[in-house]
């Protein structure tokens, strides 16, 4: 069952008096299934970022549609999009976005309490998803007092708690150490086995390994895919190094 | 390195940062500009020559003191706000190569530029005003001022001097400060310090209790103080406590309110509530003392604004109390009534409405069955101190148009601000029966100004005056003219006279003083009269009242403009800051699901408490020092509560709609900042 389709997907920006005109997305389709887990790999400026704020409802493409079971998300109106956006999407940043004013329990209840769920259901949810976490020793404490990663796997948290359709991360592992990076992939593997549909945008080859596929943009264009197939993640790291050097040195040759 | 480099790098920095230091550099201006116009107004040769100079530069020079000590309060906590905020770019500067030396002397030239400045388009404002600073005295002083400068070259110089040398030293001392500021730091804190004050509050319970403690007591003494003579004292004592209640509740007990509000989770995990309250609880961190700040300099305005303008608006009504009659002779005697009388005739000068009585006045204290004379006068038995007026029923019934008859232990009572609720009255050895409690009284300028309360009392006859009056010698430490010979007492038992002009004219009224003057003299030079009393003339009067009522209305109207001035800047600096620090928090929500809409609505009703409550906090403070205020300003015949209310209304509207368009214009700004 396809969860998310994008059709020939393009974005212009245009200067502030017409002129000045930048593509940063053009004909982009592309699908997703039920429980999937794509990586979407390109450099900086590719047009990854501007494709995860259209998928997310933050930005709107000025051609093309996306459709998330079913559901067209140009025809959502502006008053529902952020009770679409709170209930169906989950988003995990590179930066964290977590809010200073509130401390790590209260980051992740934030999107219930938006939904107007009452605190017994919140404390329900949070206990089993904590643990699997790793923070429930550190949730009362304040973002500034915690390290990234403890910081990253509450944002997963505050994400996958409203059980989204789909979690959209953007460049998770950006910010952390080796180490937390490999821990934070393992959970999204984790909560991909569990069913999980994840799209994750990045461009560090590691954790574009974890992925079920892999997505290649570069210029505003879709460019290749590898499917995992039976490679191990060493295998995929390979497959993915490869496809990256064959775009750097000039793939168009190629196409 | 290139010596200019600094210099340009400095007016690129002031450039880069013009919505934050344009506004101080104004800020500063106009506080020289004030500064020269107070200055010069209390060294003005042309003020000198005015009636009530004295009362008017004793007034100014007060003036001048309280500009210069908030010039270097405000200045000096505009700018550390100032550089707490680019404490990130001089780290910036660090980082890039700049040894903290070569900052020190960027520092040097920003802080060379925003002095010069400052100074000189405050001075150019200064002196440009002055000339219609002082036609606004003189019009309230209603003179007719003298044209051109009157304060000569010389003095001019040494007004712009001594304006120079404060301001100096001022910018000086912010120089200072600025240069510590990044010498104490280390390049890496630099960088992060703007996230430094992102810690969590803690809520300071016993500082919060001990600010309700103060807010609760400085309340109690405003509405519970009724006697005038502590009402001045304590009035300060209350200001104080306010004072303090106001910082520890904005800094630590808005905190704890809010922890409270926190721990109740039914009420916390609330969409609405659940942003708002840990919004609030930061913005409070960040801007309690800003806030409280602004609170008592908005307190301050309306106080002050409100008083002043009562006091001067309330003058003829104040007079005309003071002095009942366009002349009053009071104190007198019938031979000098008769020189007074002759003297205003002969000047063909027509006098209407004459009165003339004979009356006592003496100081006593209350007691519940009557008055004492014999108590020694401390401060803590003024509670009850009195002054008590005693005239005979025959000049009572003659002056007011009454038909009254009493027995000879029979009396009329009147009191005022206070009451006497037994139906006898013990006064000096002998016990009245309070036949009836009047209204009408004889009009006597006698007893107004005093800080007691007030007793008119009607004795059957003149030989019962005289008996009192007698009285009043011959008991033992009596609180007035105790030590005197029973031969004086002649001179207590005062006659009263007044009269008005045709049409209460005052050069009519001025000219029957001269007339008056002149006989008097004469009488004291020759002996021919046995003098006693003085004169009194309303029209005369007024002149002393319009320099002091005038000089402090003017004084009140000009710190206010600064306070409220020093209020808007700190709102400016404030809607900034905020917009800065919300703008994360404002994308992050919308990310995390919250609409634009929304997000907006949270943000806007949190700016909207955080922006009002100053205000709302100035305008309860000023109704509780209603009470206290009406009773003070008692002393100055303006009794009339109505009176005060309208005059107290009037400013914290007028107050309260600047405050909102300033709100209006300054969050723009934020807006801007947050949206971008």
């Amino acid at each position: 069952m396809t969860m998310l389709e994008v059709q020939s997907l393009g974005k212009i920006y245009t200067g502030r008096f017409g002129g000045n005109q930048v593509r940063a997305l053009s004909n982009v389709s592309f699908s997703v299934e039920k429980g999937e887990y794509v990586a979407i790999m390109g450099e900086s400026g590719s047009g990854k970022t501007t494709l995860l704020n259209i998928l997310a409802a933050l930005d709107k493409p000025t051609s093309g549609k996306v459709i998330l079971e079913g559901r067209d998300l140009s025809a959502i109106k502006e008053d529902e999009l952020a009770a679409f956006r709170r209930d169906s999407l989950g988003f995990v940043f590179q930066d964290f976005n977590l809010l200073d004013t509130f401390n790590l329990r209260d980051n992740i209840f934030l999107p219930l309490v938006l939904a107007g769920k009452g605190y017994g259901e919140m404390a329900e949810r949070l206990q089993p998803i904590a643990q699997k976490m790793g923070i429930t020793e550190v949730l009362t404490k304040y973002p500034y007092e915690c390290s990234g990663g403890q910081k990253q796997r509450a944002a997963v948290a505050r994400a996958v708690i409203t059980e989204p359709k789909i979690l959209l991360a953007d460049e998770p592992t950006g910010a952390l150490d080796s180490k937390s990076s490999d821990g934070l992939l393992d959970l999204f593997a984790s909560l991909n086995r569990e069913g999980q549909t994840i799209l994750m945008v990045t461009h560090s080859v590691k954790a574009a390994s974890h992925a079920g596929r892999v997505l290649f943009i570069k210029d505003g264009e879709l460019f290749h895919q590898i499917y995992r197939g039976d490679s191990t993640n060493e295998q995929l790291y390979q497959k993915i190094a490869d496809t990256l050097t064959l775009l750097a040195t000039g793939g168009r040759e190629h196409e | 390195m290139n010596k200019h480099l600094y210099a340009r790098l400095a007016a690129r920095n002031l450039r880069k940062n013009a919505r934050s230091y344009g506004p101080f550099i104004l800020a500063g201006a106009l506080t020289v500009a004030m500064f020269t116009i107070i200055l010069s107004l209390s060294v003005d040769a042309g003020l000198q020559s005015m009636t009530g100079a004295v009362t008017i530069q004793l007034v100014m020079r007060y003036g001048v003191v309280v500009v210069a000590l908030f010039a270097v309060i405000f200045l000096f906590y505009t700018n550390s706000f100032l550089i707490k905020r680019r404490k990130r770019e001089f780290g910036l500067y660090n980082v890039l190569g700049l040894e903290k030396k070569h900052l020190a002397k960027v520092i040097t030239f920003e802080t060379l530029y925003v002095a010069a400045l400052s100074l000189a388009l405050g001075l150019a404002a200064g002196l440009a005003l002055n000339k219609l600073m002082m036609l606004l005295v003189a019009k309230i002083l209603g003179v007719e001022a003298p044209l051109g400068f009157t304060v000569g070259p010389r003095m001019l110089l040494w007004v712009l001097g001594v304006t120079a040398a404060l301001f100096g030293a001022i910018y000086l001392a912010i120089f200072l400060y600025s240069v510590r500021q990044v010498y104490v730091a280390r390049p890496v804190e630099l960088l992060q310090s703007e996230h430094a004050g992102e810690r969590e509050p803690k809520a300071r319970w016993l500082m919060a209790l001990i600010g309700l403690a103060c807010l609760g007591a400085g309340y109690y003494i405003a509405i519970t103080t009724t006697d005038v003579l502590q009402a001045i004292f304590l009035f300060f004592v209350a200001v104080v406590l306010v004072i303090i209640g106001t910082y520890l509740l904005f800094t630590a007990g808005s905190v704890a309110l809010l922890k409270l509000l926190r721990n109740n989770k039914r009420y916390y995990y609330k969409t609405r509530h659940f942003t708002a309250v840990s919004g609030m609880m930061y913005r409070m961190k960040q801007n309690a003392v800003g806030l409280a700040n602004i609170c008592i300099l908005s307190t301050m305005v309306l106080v002050m604004i409100s008083g002043t303008s009562c006091l001067m608006l309330g003058m003829e009504q104040s007079l005309r109390t003071g002095y009942p009659y366009d002349v009053n002779i009071p104190r007198s005697n019938e031979a000098t009534i008769a020189m007074v009388k002759k003297a205003v005739a002969d000047a063909g000068i027509p006098a209407e409405n004459e009165t003339e009585y004979d009356y006592i006045t003496f100081t006593a204290y209350q007691r519940p069955d009557g008055l004492e004379t014999t108590r020694d006068y401390t401060l803590d038995t003024s509670a009850s101190l009195c002054d008590v007026l005693v005239v005979d029923l025959a000049d009572y019934n003659r002056c007011t148009g009454q038909d009254y008859t009493l027995g000879p232990d029979e009396i009329l009572l009147k009191t005022e601000r206070t009451d006497h609720d037994r139906d006898t009255l013990e006064l000096l050895g002998k016990t009245y029966t309070v036949k009836e409690r009047v209204k009408p009284m004889v009009k006597s300028g006698e007893l107004t100004f005093n800080l007691t309360t007030s007793w008119y009392i009607v004795v059957s006859d003149k030989a019962e005056l005289e008996r009192l009056a007698r009285a009043t010698y011959e008991a033992p430490n009596a609180a007035q003219g105790g030590d005197m010979t029973v031969g004086e007492a002649r001179y207590l038992l005062g006659r009263y006279y007044g009269f008005d002009v045709p049409g209460h004219d005052d050069e009519t009224a001025l000219r029957a003083r001269l007339a008056i003057r002149q006989a008097w003299n004469q009488a004291a030079e020759d002996g021919s009269v046995d003098l006693a009393g003085t004169y009194e003339i309303r029209a005369w009067e007024r002149q002393d009242f319009v320099s002091l009522y005038g000089s402090l209305f003017f004084l009140g109207m000009f710190l206010g403009l600064l306070f409220t001035m020093a209020a808007i800047l700190i709102i400016y600096y404030k809607q900034m800051s905020e917009g800065r620090d919300d703008r994360e928090r404002f994308q992050i929500m919308q990310k995390v699901g919250m609409s634009r809409g929304e997000v907006k609505k949270t943000i806007h009703a949190q700016v909207l408490i955080v922006f009002f409550l100053p205000l709302v906090t100035a305008g309860v403070h000023t109704g509780f020092a209603f009470p206290i205020l009406n009773r003070v300003l008692a002393l100055f015949n303006l009794a009339g509560t109505n009176f005060y209310v309208w005059c107290v209304l009037g400013t914290f509207g007028a107050f309260a709609a600047l405050y909102a368009v300033v709100y209006a214009l300054t969050a723009r700004t934020y807006y801007k900042l947050v949206s971008t």
